[in-house]
């Protein structure tokens, strides 16, 4: 009988080799070991890649780019305290949507490192590997543009991470603008090298016209404007995208694959992944959404952008409104409309894609780089094909400054919020000039100082490596 | 302490085992008789274990108390039960002794269960406190826990939820981990339970990524997984807290094991216990709230403060002012309001209460049994809130030979409850949130005999009615838990054995969730209906083999050691689904949907272990005991996977000296000393592989997978090492009267394991890793006396205090600051998740105060919240959050008192705990002066002008979140000391008695008042209540929890034979 006891005790002990019954591994979810082997995993990793991609236009893009301006307030008396940093320009480090932004973008980054190290390292077939690491470094090098913008450095890396050991060794410390540009530019012309010119009718992937568009947009804040005239002329020349005749069909639900899109990052409803603009734009009150819902009104139009727009102007229909009818009752209340699905059935679910590129801002792009190159004749006809448009009379002007001063206007009006203000503010040097003015005219004395014009390092990232707060 | 009922079974169990392994003798065998009584009530004594020493025979008493034995004149005959001190007599002549046995409050020769075996209490060398049932408050309750609160020494017991079934925390000897799990290990008649394979982390219950949109979303309650354990088949409760106690659990001890040993058969006839009991619960403490007068005068205030704040004037008419900022019309004449509703008083009733257990327990020659049956179910004092537990135990103890002997332990039970949306966000329709929010002024009924609501009115309170929350959702819950254990013994020579088992638990747990059509969340009056299931199945099994060996070397040297091997593996199968289109809202199941959400995958973890002990005792004086175990686990990196657990402890006998013979009044006085490894390893199963998660996309207008990295591989990682140091002491004096038992450790925690965070370049936000090192270091006294023992009136307390200090030594840098929530951080030099708070100190009395104090917000006006100027940089920014307190107490205690008259017995519990604070969450809505929600009726002391300043605490009412005023801060945090009366127990013994010819057997009758009344200056339902559940780092944060219940029962114990 003891024999028989012990048997069993040594059976069972050695029944397994004990390292193995010790390693187990999740059946549901991948691991990094088995993983960047096939082209459907490198496919599948760059739909990753565009997730993360798109989250950065959720939501704080427009805290960052039109909260900040004269394009919006904050409408509501729950706001959080980030909002109303935002609102007032008053940014501090411990602002959780500056927060957000930070790690959406350089997440984004570093998932694209990872993406382009294995890529290299596969033996994937050479043009689809091309069309992969081309598609990915546009992602990447937008990313760094929006660093560069919001934060004036960035930490620069290329490499993926494989473990705290590898992190401890890693220089993340912010590098200057100029080579974080350096950077984005090498970005874009291998991406301009490596995508060839297909006839892009997935206007959700990158194609070499969208790759053009952003080198245009990166030479024109680099004060490079002949580079940026070169490139945005080829872009044209390609002759593949044009304005849509109506500009509301631009941002209604149905608004995928349209001719003016270089990029649009997508989203359906019904399956979680829908676009919440419609709780940032829209009051917290019934009688805009479907359904009895609300929205909660973080970011509405200011008074001073309503009344920017011309007399006439068809853009305005379409983009902004100031009457809601709460149980039937007129009411004023001023929302933004773009890229709001009114019709969807959960405010969070909104149907609608989010144009990150279109045709109408390479053109007032051209515009800029010809009236910056002294060609302020020609620059004239592109501002008015984008006023035509709108219902507007063509504008004559010659002098060069007064067409800055258009195109300035014509492009808040263009693209009122769709994340261009602050960043076209910033390009121009007319930040704290606009913005002082309108909170001036508001009675407010809130002010962007010389050292707000770049935004702060998160506390978080501080936190954790006190040399990014030098 | 009157111990007629309930038997402590597991007692003599073990002192037959000491005494069958015996002596032989020489004689002449006769025939001894006789009877045994209750030294004081002169009652036959039945089931009395009468053994003669060195030899294998003996027998218990029968009804009558009556026994017979054979025997020599040189043998020793003992006479054993539990509750009673031993009796011994030596045969000699007499053939008929008649004994009588004295009760013991607690005896020095009890078995205390340690893991792996058991030892005598005066040998044991670590900290351990052992709970017989009698220690455990009265009084039918859904799972053990509750029943141990103010009982042990160094254990911080908290019912977090008021909800039947509800989660309580157990916290042995402060927090231990900031990422890693804290719930102590619980060990069931041998087998360590959980999920998390380390501590038992049995936190599987929650639902929070099932349902289609998230919108039918109920995440704090779930059931209590120890309620699958009966309270009443328990036969003993030990609490390990050393790490020579806790050692021998190696990875799984560092924070604590809890042994729960059921009860077993004994030999004898039949015994058979009924109890039943029923009651009722009203909830103990409601919040006032303003009245509805009150509230028109405060929504008026906020909204014309608001208005002049944005420029305007107080006196304007609603029709210029913007939306924020109009005034009800009939808020303006006080007089013409009518309405006044405290909705508690709509969501909360009496409910009652009901507990019914029978067991049998019995042997004979070669089977021991014990059968038991319980039904319990509870109503909680929140509408559509109940709880139902069905358990089955038989506990059978065979002996197939004389050194062969086997087990069987099968224990079932199905739980199931509906939770009502008790907890949770307003915006979420939490019902609590929902019923304090709530304007007083507003009819329950609309004209044409709907739920009236003023959600979608811009001057009323966004809040839905709660009668339409109890109504339009549901969320029933199940769970059916079957464990079984098994083991096969054989003792191969006198003093060693072998020992296999083999034990399976198998637990489902089902929940259903329904939103209907009629209800919406947040700013929506009513959303699409959402059905949600989560379905998940949980499949644990170990083998354990152990050998055991007991030798004497002459009079002075005793060893005792036991050495083994253990394989455990456990696996998880988590279903979730969710539907949304239901065409109708007459089928609230997934079935009548469109089923488009949905999950399933299966996590596990395995645990291969060797482990040894050696106690050795040297004249019975010099204690000594060395552990070690060695643990494998799948949840550390492939660099770190086995780790190794030692643990030495000393205990002195001073009492045995002869120099303190002259101490007479000393019964026994020990000093121990212990130092030792234990480990922690609750952080989840793979947290050291690197990890790719799915991600959701779109591609040309269809949902499309995209796959992303999630998790940082990390192979270094490994488990908490907690090095731990004890000393203590017991003292017993004056014949058992006085039983003092004092220890002071400290517990260093390296190796922590943390969430420590990553820049957001590297692409991940943290990793865990092992940095960190933290420390407890505490005291605890344990006092247990007889004050009065009168033959007629006896009286005894059990007092027990602990002292716990908790701190941060060191982190990933000395800047590191882990935030565990909007409101706790963890920083070295803290403890952790102290509360990081701008501090806020009054209101600003008047303009002067406002000029002279740091800038906060350039429009800063008399009657705002007034911060401390923390780095006194002269103005009010984040960087001015400090330290202001954290949520661990300084000490807690426990008081209980049994006084006895006869067959009257009265016991009063108290409980208390001193020095913790408590962030009231739900502050943010019922205080925040904002001239919307109803408030605590203490806003009526807010500020209004400098004429009238109010306390000086309270801000003004306006509507608007400038200068943070509303935002979080320190105003919200409250001192959450309390004492607790938490148990008010009668009980009368009525005695056997015959009655016709008909034999009455011995009840117990009892009137039980338990959570009687709660001193504290905390302003919310309950100063433990919690919103953060089992998740014990982020405790302190309370969000409207479930109120706890005052309970009132009346009920009976029977014992028949």
């Amino acid at each position: 009988m003891k024999k028989y006891m012990l048997s069993v005790a040594l059976s069972l002990l050695f029944l397994c080799s004990c390292n193995k019954f010790l390693e187990l591994s999740p059946a549901h979810q991948i691991s990094e070991n088995n993983f960047y082997k096939t082209t459907e995993d490198f496919e599948n990793a760059l739909v990753g890649v565009y997730a993360s991609f798109r989250d950065v236009f959720t939501r704080e893009i427009f805290y960052i780019a039109e909260l900040t301006t004269d394009n919006a307030e904050v409408s509501i008396s729950s706001s959080s305290v980030a909002e109303m940093e935002f609102d007032e320009m008053n940014l501090t480090p411990s602002n959780t949507i500056v927060q957000g932004f930070w790690t959406k973008v350089l997440f984004t980054i570093a998932r694209t490192n990872i993406l382009l190290q294995r890529l290299e390292n596969s033996d994937l077939n050479t043009e689809i590997k091309a069309r992969i690491a081309g598609e990915a470094r546009f992602i990447r090098a937008y990313s760094y543009f929006l660093m560069v913008q919001v934060f004036g450095r960035s930490p620069i890396t290329r490499e993926e991470f494989r473990s705290p050991e590898d992190i401890a060794k890693a220089d993340l410390s912010l590098k200057p603008a100029e080579e974080v540009y350096e950077e984005i530019v090498n970005d874009l012309i291998e991406a301009e090298q490596l995508l060839v010119d297909n006839g892009h009718t997935d206007k959700g992937k990158v194609a070499l016209g969208t790759v053009k568009a952003l080198l245009g947009k990166v030479y024109l804040t680099h004060n490079q404007h002949a580079d940026a005239l070169k490139v945005l002329k080829e872009l044209t020349e390609m002759d593949k995208y044009g304005l849509q005749p109506e500009y509301q069909t631009l941002f209604k639900p149905g608004n995928s694959n349209l001719d003016e899109s270089l990029f649009e990052l997508q989203f359906i409803s019904g399956f979680n992944q829908g676009n919440e603009y419609s709780v940032l734009f829209t009051p917290a009150s019934t009688g805009l959404l479907a359904n009895n819902q609300q929205g909660s009104g973080r970011i509405t139009p200011s008074l001073d952008l309503m009344e920017a727009y011309e007399a006439g102007d068809k853009r305005k229909t379409a983009s902004v409104g100031d009457t809601i009818r709460p149980n039937g009752v007129k009411e004023y209340s001023r929302h933004g409309l773009k890229f709001v699905d009114l019709t969807a059935e959960n405010p969070r679910d909104g149907a609608v894609n989010f144009t990150l590129i279109r045709y109408a801002d390479v053109l007032l792009m051209y515009a800029e780089a010809l009236n910056e190159t002294d060609n302020t004749g020609e620059a004239l006809k592109y501002l008015n094909r984008i006023r035509f448009r709108a219902d507007l009379e063509d504008l004559e002007i010659t002098d060069q400054e007064l067409m800055r001063n258009a195109i300035a206007q014509e492009r808040r009006i263009e693209f009122a919020f769709e994340g261009h203000r602050w960043f076209d503010l910033r390009r121009t040097g007319k930040t704290q000039q606009v913005i002082n003015a309108f909170f001036a005219g508001k009675g407010l004395n809130f002010t962007v100082e010389d050292d707000e014009l770049v935004f702060p390092i998160p506390r978080r990232e501080i936190d954790i490596n006190p040399e990014l707060g030098r | 302490m009157s111990k007629n009922y309930s038997h402590l079974n597991l007692f003599s169990y073990f002192v037959l085992i000491v005494f069958l392994s015996g002596f032989t003798a020489n004689a002449q065998v006769r025939t001894v008789t006789g009877k045994v009584m209750d030294a004081v009530s002169a009652v036959p004594l039945s089931g009395v274990t009468v053994n003669v020493i060195g030899k294998r025979q003996g027998t218990s008493t029968n009804s009558a108390g009556e026994y017979s034995v054979q025997a020599k004149a040189d043998d020793l005959l003992t006479f054993n039960s539990v509750g009673y001190k031993a009796g011994q007599v030596r045969v000699g002549d007499v053939s008929v002794y008649n004994i009588s046995l004295i009760a013991a409050a607690e005896s020095l020769d009890s078995v205390v269960v340690i893991g792996y075996g058991s030892q005598r209490k005066r040998d044991i060398t670590g900290s351990v406190t052992s709970l017989s049932p009698d220690d455990l408050q009265p009084g039918p309750a859904a799972s053990f826990d509750q029943m141990m609160q103010g009982k042990v020494a160094g254990a911080q017991i908290t019912q977090t939820s008021g909800a039947p079934g509800g989660n309580v925390n157990i916290v042995i000897r402060g927090i231990n981990s900031i990422t890693g799990g804290n719930q102590p290990l619980y060990v069931i008649d041998g087998y360590a339970i959980g999920s998390g394979g380390g501590g038992s982390d049995v936190s599987n219950f929650n639902g929070d990524t099932y349902s289609s949109a998230g919108m039918a979303r109920n995440t704090v309650s779930k059931i209590n997984p120890l309620s699958s354990i009966n309270p009443a088949d328990i036969a003993s409760i030990e609490v390990l807290k050393d790490a020579s106690a806790t050692a021998i659990y190696g990875s799984r001890g560092a924070n604590g094991v809890i042994i729960i040993t059921t009860k077993k058969g004994r030999k004898g006839d039949p015994v058979v216990h009924i109890e039943a009991a029923g009651g009722f619960q009203t909830v103990a403490n409601k919040l006032e709230m303003m009245s509805a007068r009150e509230f028109a005068e405060f929504h008026a205030e906020g909204r014309d403060n608001a208005w002049v704040y944005a420029g305007g004037n107080a006196e304007d008419p609603n029709d210029v002012r913007t939306g924020g900022t109009r005034v009800r019309p009939e808020f303006r004449d006080l007089q013409s309001l009518h309405t006044n509703i405290d909705w508690q008083d709509q969501i909360f009733r009496n409910a009652p209460l009901q507990n019914y257990q029978l067991s049998t327990a019995g042997g004979g020659e070669s089977v021991d049994y014990m059968v038991s049956l319980g039904y319990y179910n509870q109503q909680g004092i929140i509408k559509r809130s109940d709880f139902n537990k069905y358990n089955i135990r038989s506990n059978i103890d065979v002996k197939l030979s004389d050194r062969l002997s086997l087990g069987v332990s099968l224990a079932g039970s199905y739980t199931h409850g509906d939770f009502a949306r008790a907890e949770g966000h307003l915006g979420t329709r939490g019902l609590i949130a929902a019923a304090l929010a709530n304007s007083p002024a507003m009819p329950i009924y609309q004209a044409d005999g709907s739920y009236s609501s003023e959600l979608l009115d811009p001057l009323g309170v966004p809040v839905e009615n709660p009668y339409l929350i109890l109504e339009e959702f549901s969320d029933k819950r199940n769970s059916v838990n079957i464990f079984s254990n098994n083991y096969l013994q054989y003792d191969i020579l006198d003093g060693l054995s072998i020992k296999t088992s083999i034990g399976v638990n198998y637990i489902t747990n089902a929940t259903r969730l329904w939103k209907s059509s009629q209800i919406g969340e947040w700013g929506a009056k009513t959303s699409p209906a959402t059905a949600g299931a989560h379905n998940s199945a949980l499949l644990n099994w170990l083998n354990e083999n152990t050998i055991n060996y007991t030798a004497r070397f002459g009079a002075d040297h005793k060893f005792d050691a036991v050495a083994g091997f253990t394989a455990q593996k456990e696996s998880l199968n988590m279903l979730q689904a969710g539907a949304m289109d239901f065409p109708t809202d007459l089928i609230p199941f997934l079935a009548g949907g469109n089923v488009n959400a949905g999950t399933n995958y299966i996590t596990e973890w395995a645990m291969l272990s060797w482990l040894g002990r050696i106690n050795y005792s040297f004249k019975n004086k010099w204690l000594l005991t060395g552990t070690v175990r060695k643990d494998g686990s799948s949840r550390f990196g492939v660099n770190n996977r086995w780790g190794t657990f030692p643990s030495a402890s000393l205990g002195y006998r001073l009492s045995d000296e002869a120099f303190m013979k002259a101490l007479s009044f000393v019964d026994e006085l020990k000093i121990r000393a212990s130092y030792g490894a234990s480990g922690n390893n609750l952080i989840g199963n793979y947290a050291h592989i690197g990890l790719l998660g799915v991600v959701p996309y779109v591609g040309n207008g269809q949902p499309l997978l995209g796959v992303t990295p999630q998790t940082l591989a990390n192979e270094n990682l490994t488990w908490e090492r907690s090095l731990q140091t004890n000393l203590g002491l017991d003292l017993t004096m004056f014949n058992n009267r006085i039983n003092l038992t004092v220890d002071a450790y400290r517990n260093m925690k390296k190796d922590l394991l943390l969430n420590s965070l990553l820049p957001a370049a590297t692409g991940f936000g943290s990793v865990t890793q092992n940095i960190g090192e933290l420390e407890n270091k505490g005291l605890e006294i344990a006092l247990n006396t007889q004050n009065i023992t009168g033959s007629f009136f006896q009286w005894n307390t059990n007092f027990n205090i602990s002292f716990n200090r908790n701190k941060v030594l060191a982190l990933n840098s000395s800047s590191a600051r882990i935030l565990s929530s909007a409101y706790q951080a963890t920083e070295v030099g803290q403890p952790i998740s102290s509360f990081f708070l701008l501090e806020a100190v009054g209101v600003f009395k008047n303009w002067d105060e406002v000029r002279t104090s740091a800038l906060q917000h350039p429009n800063t006006q008399p009657g705002d919240i007034r911060f401390r100027d923390a780095n006194g940089d002269g103005k009010i920014t984040d960087d001015d959050k400090t330290y202001v307190g954290a949520p661990w107490p300084k000490y807690t205690f426990g008081f209980n008192n049994q006084l006895t008259y006869k067959n009257l017995s009265l016991g009063i519990s108290l409980t208390g705990s001193y020095g913790q604070k408590m962030y009231f969450q739900g502050a943010e809505i019922i205080m925040n002066s904002a001239g919307v929600q109803n408030q605590l009726a203490l806003v009526n002391d807010r500020w209004k002008s400098e004429a009238e300043p109010g306390n000086g605490l309270v801000p003004r009412a306006i509507r608007n979140d400038y200068a943070r005023g509303i935002g979080v801060n320190s105003r919200y945090l409250f001192e959450a000391s309390f004492v607790r009366i938490r148990n008010v127990n009668l009980a009368y013994k009525l005695p056997a008695a015959k009655l016709f010819n008909t034999s009455i057997p011995a009840i117990d009758l009892f009137a039980d008042v338990s959570n009687v009344y709660t001193f504290t200056d905390y302003p919310g339902y309950d100063p433990e209540g919690s919103s953060t559940g089992d998740n014990i780092a982020a405790s302190g944060i309370d969000y409207f929890s479930y109120p706890l219940p005052r309970t009132f029962t009346l009920g009976l114990r029977m014992r028949i034979r």
